[in-house]
């Protein structure tokens, strides 16, 4: 089956916790991890999905900068209105620099809750 | 006639009584409350004036028996110390009369000529005279002091010109030239080749400075061949009917270093709170994360208790870091 929610992140301990929450939300759920920015990148870029999945990416990922992983995405217009920022920063200034790119969906301020799972499960059912 | 009411003393040095008997008559017309003290010798003269020294005026005769002539005039004017002297001399003196005035008697009559008007409007104006001059000695001396001791550097130049005419003590001391060197400049050799063209040299270039900005700032050279910052407030001045240019400088150079080293103390700083904001916070975002995985699944009351305090003591901590960063942002 072809994943439908990607999630980009190096930290593998906040990956497990996740999984494991969106296991209790929707098991059905195929969900896709990546620790390397540059690798989801790749498969990103490689992949024609039927129905482009929804992104979770880390914002302050070790081996690609932020904002480049952004300007990748922005060629890619499957996945405009796809993508979801996570971060366990507070700084009030990066959801507004985010907002300038058509990818971004939205901003989710670590650590993600049910509430945040269940709307994007929403959105991956009506997707 | 209406006689002056003002009280006057005068001394009157002269040797001869009948002279100063007239004088005190003459004088008596015109002034109501007189006090003349007359004193026969050079040596007496030189006591009275230095034992009493509320003399108004002082009537001097050339030819005294024990002193006469230019050497007379020059000790008394000298002893006078500001009080006014006028000589009395005969027509065949009437030479030295002017000459006096070089030696510094402030007026001369000649005896023959003596009327009690004539007098009378010697003592006024010789009286006024000296009080116009200490005068205006005085306020020279407090714009002089004001240049001078003003504790900020204050350097004056040519406005054509350029060379440096005047500078104050505070000058010296900041820039280590001497006077002398100071006089041997012109504006542009205390100033940074690439600051030249910035310089309010020109009459035109002024105005637009003082209308624009009236401070404006500049690299001065020192003798040491170190740079200064400096903040100058430039006016144009007159002198000996040229224009220069004064200019009042504000050594900033300190100042300039403590705000170069808190910029880069609140780099630092920024450094600081971001790892506050990022670092410090994701393994809390994820014990967070952690904590919200634990309350979805069912465990007994005692377990929740203390499920319940790490969560808590989680918040605390958080609400901490988003302090830390949020009070940062706004540096």
């Amino acid at each position: 089956m072809e994943e439908n929610l990607i999630v980009i992140d190096d930290d593998e301990i906040a990956l497990k916790i996740l999984q494991r929450m969106i296991n209790i939300i929707n098991p059905s759920i195929s969900l896709m991890t990546f620790v390397s920015g540059l690798e989801a990148i790749r498969h990103l870029k490689s992949k024609k999905h039927k129905k482009p999945p929804f992104i979770l990416v880390d914002f302050h990922l070790k081996d690609v900068n932020e904002w480049e992983i952004l300007e990748e995405l922005e060629s890619l217009p499957e996945y405009h209105s796809k993508v979801f920022i996570i971060s366990s920063s507070v700084n009030s200034e990066l959801p507004f620099q985010s907002r300038r790119f058509k990818s971004v969906a939205g901003f989710i301020q670590k650590p993600i809750t049910f509430e945040t799972l269940k709307s994007i499960n929403q959105k991956i059912s009506e997707n | 006639m209406k006689k002056d009411e003002k009280p006057y003393s005068i001394l009157v040095i002269e040797d001869n009584l009948g002279d100063y008997v007239i004088i005190e008559e003459y004088l008596s017309e015109y002034i109501l409350n007189l006090r003349t003290t007359q004193v026969e010798s050079f040596k007496k003269a030189s006591e009275y004036l230095e034992n009493e020294n509320s003399y108004d005026l002082v009537f001097l005769d050339l030819s005294l028996p024990d002193k006469s002539g230019e050497e007379l005039v020059l000790e008394i004017t000298k002893r006078a110390d500001g009080i006014p002297v006028v000589v009395l001399t005969g027509f065949a003196d009437l030479e030295f009369g002017t000459k006096s005035l070089a030696l510094g008697a402030s007026d001369y009559l000649v005896k023959d000529n003596l009327s009690p008007a004539v007098l009378y409007k010697s003592i006024l104006y010789n009286i006024q005279r000296v009080n116009f001059i200490s005068e205006l000695r005085e306020s020279r001396k407090k714009y002089t002091d004001l240049f001078q001791l003003s504790p900020s550097p204050i350097l004056v130049y040519d406005l054509e010109t350029l060379n440096i005419l005047d500078v104050n003590e505070s000058a010296i001391e900041t820039y280590g030239f001497s006077r002398t060197e100071f006089l041997s400049l012109n504006i542009l050799d205390i100033h940074s080749e690439d600051q030249i063209e910035s310089l309010p040299i020109k009459e035109f270039d002024f105005q637009k400075i003082n209308k624009e900005s009236p401070q404006k700032r500049a690299r001065h050279l020192r003798k040491k061949g170190d740079f200064i910052d400096v903040e100058i407030n430039p006016a144009i001045v007159n002198i000996n009917n040229r224009d220069a240019v004064m200019i009042v400088i504000k050594d900033i150079t300190e100042n300039l270093k403590y705000i170069h080293k808190i910029e880069e103390q609140n780099q630092k700083f920024r450094e600081i709170a971001w790892i506050q904001s990022h670092v410090v916070r994701a393994p809390l975002a994820r014990m967070m994360g952690l904590m919200n995985l634990l309350e979805s699944v069912e465990i007994n009351p005692e377990d929740q208790e203390i499920l319940n305090f790490i969560r808590q003591s989680a918040d605390e901590l958080d609400q901490i870091v988003r302090d830390i960063a949020s009070k940062s942002e706004n540096i």
